[in-house]
């Protein structure tokens, strides 16, 4: 990444993925910072999932004149973040994060390149996932997919 | 209890938020009153939407989740 210009925004947005109760193989990324919720079959899609769903809605709400980092969740998921992180194990490997976990906590750093204040045209976003920032939560030690 | 998003797509159809599917992507926009929200769309509308999103969705429109269940 490049050195952020003075229009450019940089921030550091946390995001839940938790195995699905109800839909076997099936992982759902809940971003807290801008309140969107995906899903997808994997830890890893999971990411990409929150990613392009981050993408699509950050471009809308700029383009609409709306600042997207004001769609925080409402406190008690913010409380569950906190939670996870104080109770949860630190581990860098996503993949490994798919055995045994009931909850995992992952940082994307995501950059907004902003040429004018006047936006007309959705920016696009880029994202990278926080190099060391992965949680997980082992406590019920359910086996996906088993 | 998941529901198929082919069934989302009419329920929500009745709370005037109506789903568009962009040109790419994995994600389909159910947009009202000038809101968007992505919802997953990575196997069509036999896609498998789990509870825990459809909460949300229901959160993000305003949309009470009791009544929106027995619409689906």
């Amino acid at each position: 990444m490049q050195a952020p210009g003075p229009q450019d925004i940089e921030r550091n947005l946390w995001v839940v993925i938790r195995p699905a109760d109800d839909v076997v193989g099936e992982w759902v990324a809940h971003c807290v910072d801008i309140d969107v919720c995906t899903q997808g079959s994997s830890v890893r899609h999971a990411i990409e999932m929150i990613v392009e769903a981050l993408t699509f809605v950050i471009g809308d709400e700029l383009i609409q004149g709306r600042d997207p980092f004001a769609r925080r969740a409402p406190q008690e998921f913010w409380d569950e973040l906190r939670q996870i992180q104080l109770e949860g194990e630190f581990d860098e490997d996503p993949d490994s994060a798919e055995r045994n976990v009931s909850a995992i906590v992952v940082q994307l750093r995501v950059r907004i390149e902003r040429v004018d204040t006047d936006i007309t045209t959705a920016p696009t976003p880029s994202f990278a996932v926080h190099p060391a920032v992965w949680k997980r939560r082992a406590l019920d030690h359910r086996r996906v997919g088993a | 209890m998941p529901a198929p998003l082919r069934r989302i797509e009419v329920a929500l159809r009745k709370y005037g938020v109506e789903l568009h599917k962009p040109k790419g992507g994995s994600h389909w926009l159910a947009r009202r009153d000038g809101y968007s929200y992505p919802v997953p769309a990575h196997n069509g509308r036999k896609t498998e939407i789990s509870d825990h999103y459809i909460r949300h969705l229901c959160r993000t429109f305003d949309i009470s989740y009791q009544e929106f269940r027995k619409k689906l």
